[in-house]
C-alpha cells in the first residue's frame, strides 16, 4: 500500500473506505492522462432548453468519477449522452465532442447498438427483467452471438461474481430475477452490465432506491468493480460520492463548476458554490 | 311485511308461462338476498339480525312459489313489464325496510341511509345482471335440452329437425374462427407494436389511433358489406365469383351421364378420361337428354389413354370442377377465407387495442435497461416488451376471438343463409357457421327447430368456453415465467 499522499488523502470520518480510496488515488495519479472518457465542449439540449453548456471533463481509465450536484443540474442528462440513451427522447441534441477511447460518441455515424454493448448501465431503480437469474445475466451476451452453453455458464458465473452475488444466488439460477431484494436486484443488474465486459460501467444513482445495508454493498462492489472497469456514477449522497469515488466533479445549472480527486473536493474545494454545496447551504 | 307482499301481488297473476313464473321466482329470490343483505348490514350496525334476514327470505320464497303453483295455468298472458315493475317495486320497498330497520348508527342518520341504500342499489343492480344471465341460460338449456345429443354435433342440417345436426355449421366456425385469429392477431399485434413501440407521436399517428378506436365501435355489418365488396369481390377487378381470373387446384370436366347412371368425366381441356375405363361403344345422356354415342381412340401416350367424342353431340351435360384441398381463387368468394378475413376485420380493433394497453403497461425501465444491454429495438421488443405484455394480448385475443365466434351479422351480409350439408374442403369453400345456423333455425315456422337452436347455442357455448379455457390455459403458461 502507498501511503497517502496528504493533498489526497480524505477526510477523516470515511471509514473502511479510506485506505482503499487513497491507493487509487495514488495509481490514478501514477499516469494521469490514461483517460477512457474525454468530453471537449460539450452541450446538451431539450429543445430550446440548453440542459449542459461547454463541459470539459476527463474520466480516467479504472477510477471511479463521480458526479454530484443539485437537482435538474444536468448530471443525469451528462451520464445518459455517454451511451446516448438520450436518444429516445424527443428534441434531446448535444453538440462538442465527447470521445470514448477515441472515438467521438455524438457521430451520427456511430453504431449506438454497439457503443451500449461498450458502455454498460445501471439505473436508479432495479429493473431486473422478469426472466430467470440465468436469463437477465446472459440477456446481453445472448444480443450479439450464440454461444455455447458452457461458454454462456462461464460469463454468468464471472458476472455474478463480480457483482458480488454468485454465493447467494448460484442455488436458484433458474428462479425470477424479481424474486430477489432490492439490494441483490441491484447488484444483479451490474451483473447483466458487466457480464458483456463494457469498457465503461454508468450508473446513475445505483443506491438511491435501497436501504443502508444493500447501499453499503454496493458501494463494496462499486471498490471492486474499478479494478476492471472505469466507472462513472451519479449521486446524490455526498457521503457516498466520497466514499467509493476517485475523482468528483460538482455540476451547478448546466456547468462543471469543479472537478478534481474527491478527497481535496471535499476537504478543500476551490470554489465558494462546490463548498456551500458540500457544507449542505443548498441543493 | 304484509304491506311488503301486497306490493307483490300485480307480480303474480293467474297466467304465467313457466318462462315468466321463473322470472317472478329468480325477481324474488333476488330482492329476498337484497332484504337480507340489508337487514344483516342494519345488524351489524345494531345488534343480531341475520336471523331475521334468514326468516325474510324463507317466507319469501314459500309465498313465491305458492304463487307459481297457483298460476300454473291459465290463458291470460302477462307483459314482462308488469313483472319488472313488480319486481322492482317489491325490491325498492324491501330496501326502504331494511333501512329503516338498520335505522341509526354512530353515523348521523342521514348519511347513514344514504350510504346503506347505495349499497343497497348496487347489490340489486348485480343481483338483476347476474339474473338476467342465469335466466337466460336457464331457458336456453331448458328449451335446449331435448335434442342436445352427440347426433347433434354429427349430422348435418335436415329438414326433419329431429334429424338436424350442426356439423356443417361447427365445422364452418372453426375454420373461419382460426382463419380469423391467424389473421387477426399478427396483423393486430404488429400495428400495435409499431404504433406502441415505433411510431413518433405526430398528427398522422394521432389521426391512426383516434380511427382504430372508432372502428372499435363500427357495428359488424358494416365490416361484412366491407368484405363483401373486398375480399369476396375483390372489386369485379378479377371477374366474377364463378368465374375467376385466377384460380390454382381446379379441375375442370365435362360432364357426361352414362346409361348405367354413372357420370362420366372428361377432363377439360384435352377431354381425356381419367375418372373409369370406359366400353368403347357406350350410350351416354348428352344435352336435353339425347343420347350420344362415344367412340375411343388410343393418343399413343400411353394404353389407358384414350380420346372420346360424343357421336353427335359437340355439347357435353354439364360442366363440372373438382377442388382440391389447396385450391385458390382470386375474387375469394364467400367462402371460409372471406368469413375469417371478415371476422378479422371485426376483431382488429379489439386486439390493437388491447395489446396498446398491455404495451402501455411494460414500465419503460424494462425498455432502457434492454436498449442499455445493446438491443437492438426488435431485439428489445421480442425479448423484453411482448414477453411482458404478452398475457394482457393474450386476454384480448380471447376477447376477439370470442366476438368473432358468435358474430353472425357480417357472415350473413357475405354468404347468406346457405344450406350446407359438408364441411369446408379449401379455402374458397362454401360454408355456413353456428350463429348464421342458429338464426335459420330461430327464424323456422316449427317449434322443434326452435328447440334445435337452443341445443345449438349450448353447443356454440360450450366450444366457446373451451375455447376461452384453452387459451386461458396458454395464457397462464405464458405468464409464469414472468412472475
Amino acid at each position: 500500500m502507498t501511503p497517502p499522499d496528504p493533498n489526497t488523502a480524505p477526510p477523516a470520518d470515511l471509514g473502511d473506505a479510506r485506505v482503499t480510496v487513497a491507493a487509487h488515488q495514488a495509481e490514478a495519479e501514477a499516469d494521469p492522462t490514461d483517460r477512457t472518457l474525454v468530453a471537449r465542449g460539450f452541450s446538451a439540449w431539450y429543445g430550446d432548453f440548453q440542459a449542459l453548456h461547454e463541459l470539459d471533463l476527463d474520466v480516467p481509465r479504472h477510477r471511479v468519477t463521480a458526479f454530484i450536484g443539485p437537482s435538474g443540474c444536468g448530471k443525469s442528462t451528462f451520464l445518459r449522452w455517454m451511451n446516448r440513451m438520450n436518444d429516445l427522447v424527443d428534441g434531446a441534441r448535444a453538440a462538442g465532442t465527447l470521445m470514448l477511447e477515441g472515438e467521438n460518441v455524438l457521430d451520427p455515424k456511430i453504431d449506438v447498438v454497439h457503443l451500449r454493448r461498450r458502455v454498460g448501465m445501471v439505473f436508479q431503480k432495479p429493473n431486473p427483467f422478469p426472466k430467470s437469474i440465468y436469463d437477465n445475466v446472459a440477456f446481453g451476451v445472448r444480443l450479439d452471438r450464440k454461444c455455447s452453453k458452457r461458454e454462456l455458464d462461464d460469463v454468468v458465473e464471472r458476472a455474478l461474481r463480480q457483482a458480488a452475488l454468485w454465493d447467494e444466488v448460484k442455488d436458484r439460477l433458474r428462479k425470477s430475477g424479481l424474486g430477489l431484494s432490492g439490494g441483490q436486484q441491484q447488484r444483479l443488474c451490474i451483473a447483466r452490465a458487466v457480464a458483456q465486459s463494457p469498457d465503461v460501467l454508468l450508473m446513475d444513482e445505483p443506491a438511491s432506491a435501497l436501504d443502508p445495508k444493500a447501499t453499503a454493498r454496493i458501494e463494496e462492489l462499486i471498490h471492486e468493480l474499478r479494478r476492471d472497469y472505469t466507472i462513472v456514477i451519479v449521486t446524490h449522497n455526498m457521503q457516498q460520492a466520497a466514499r467509493v469515488s476517485d475523482l468528483t466533479a460538482f455540476f451547478n445549472v448546466g456547468r462543471i463548476v469543479e472537478t478534481g480527486p474527491t478527497a481535496r473536493i471535499f476537504a478543500a474545494p476551490t470554489k465558494q458554490e462546490t463548498e456551500d454545496y458540500i457544507a449542505g447551504r443548498f441543493g | 311485511m304484509t304491506a311488503m307482499l301486497a306490493e307483490t301481488a300485480p307480480a303474480l297473476p293467474a297466467a304465467v308461462s313457466w318462462i315468466e313464473g321463473a322470472l317472478v321466482l329468480l325477481g324474488l329470490l333476488s330482492a329476498a338476498i337484497t332484504i337480507g343483505l340489508g337487514i344483516r348490514w342494519a345488524g351489524e350496525a345494531r345488534g343480531h339480525m341475520e336471523k331475521g334476514a334468514l326468516i325474510c327470505g324463507v317466507v319469501l320464497m314459500v309465498v313465491a312459489l305458492i304463487g307459481l303453483s297457483l298460476s300454473s295455468d291459465g290463458s291470460e298472458r302477462v307483459a314482462w313489464y308488469e313483472f319488472a315493475s313488480g319486481v322492482l317495486s317489491f325490491a325498492v320497498v324491501a330496501a326502504v325496510a331494511a333501512l329503516l330497520a338498520g335505522g341509526t348508527g354512530a353515523l348521523g342518520r342521514r348519511r347513514r341511509l344514504m350510504d346503506g341504500a347505495f349499497k343497497l342499489f348496487a347489490v340489486f343492480v348485480t343481483c338483476l345482471s347476474v339474473l338476467a344471465l342465469v335466466l337466460l341460460l336457464t331457458s336456453v338449456v331448458y328449451l335446449g335440452w331435448e335434442y342436445l345429443s352427440l347426433d347433434l354435433l354429427s349430422n348435418y342440417a335436415s329438414r326433419t329437425p329431429e334429424k338436424a345436426g350442426v356439423k356443417a355449421a361447427l365445422a364452418g366456425t372453426i375454420w373461419i374462427c382460426v382463419i380469423c385469429a391467424v389473421v387477426a392477431i399478427p396483423v393486430g399485434v404488429a400495428t400495435a407494436v409499431y404504433l406502441e413501440e415505433y411510431a413518433r407521436r405526430t398528427h398522422l399517428t394521432r389521426i391512426i389511433d383516434l380511427n382504430i378506436s372508432n372502428l372499435a365501435g363500427v357495428p359488424s355489418i358494416v365490416y361484412g358489406i366491407i368484405g363483401l365488396t373486398v375480399f369476396a369481390r375483390f372489386f369485379g377487378l378479377f371477374g366474377p365469383i364463378n368465374d375467376p381470373a385466377i384460380q390454382f387446384g381446379a379441375t375442370h370436366y365435362d360432364e357426361y351421364m352414362a346409361a348405367s347412371g354413372d357420370a362420366l368425366k372428361l377432363k377439360l381441356p384435352n377431354r381425356r378420361i381419367d375418372q373409369r375405363p370406359l366400353k368403347a361403344g357406350e350410350t351416354l345422356i348428352g344435352p336435353g337428354g339425347k343420347s350420344v354415342q362415344i367412340e375411343i381412340v388410343p393418343d399413343g401416350e400411353g394404353e389407358h389413354v384414350h380420346q372420346v367424342w360424343a357421336a353427335d353431340a359437340a355439347e357435353p351435360y354439364q360442366r363440372s370442377i373438382d377442388r382440391s384441398w389447396w385450391y385458390f381463387q382470386l375474387p375469394f368468394g364467400g367462402g371460409v377465407l372471406a368469413g375469417g378475413m371478415v371476422l378479422a376485420l371485426v376483431v382488429l380493433p379489439i386486439v390493437i387495442v388491447a395489446t396498446r394497453e398491455s404495451l402501455k403497461a411494460v414500465p419503460d425501465s424494462l425498455r432502457e435497461a434492454a436498449l442499455a444491454c445493446g438491443s437492438t429495438q426488435w431485439q428489445m421488443v421480442r425479448k423484453v416488451t411482448l414477453p411482458s405484455a404478452m398475457p394482457g394480448i393474450m386476454t384480448g385475443s380471447i376477447l376477439a376471438f370470442s366476438r368473432a365466434m358468435g358474430e353472425a351479422a357480417p357472415l350473413l351480409v357475405l354468404t347468406g343463409v346457405l344450406f350446407i350439408r359438408f364441411t369446408p374442403e379449401h379455402l374458397m369453400d362454401d360454408f355456413t357457421a353456428m350463429p348464421l345456423q342458429i338464426y335459420n333455425w330461430a327464424g323456422r315456422p316449427q317449434a322443434e327447430f326452435h328447440a334445435v337452436a337452443a341445443s345449438s347455442i349450448i353447443v356454440l357455448l360450450i366450444v366457446l368456453l373451451s375455447f376461452n379455457a384453452l387459451a386461458i390455459v396458454i395464457r397462464e403458461w405464458f405468464q409464469k415465467p414472468l412472475q
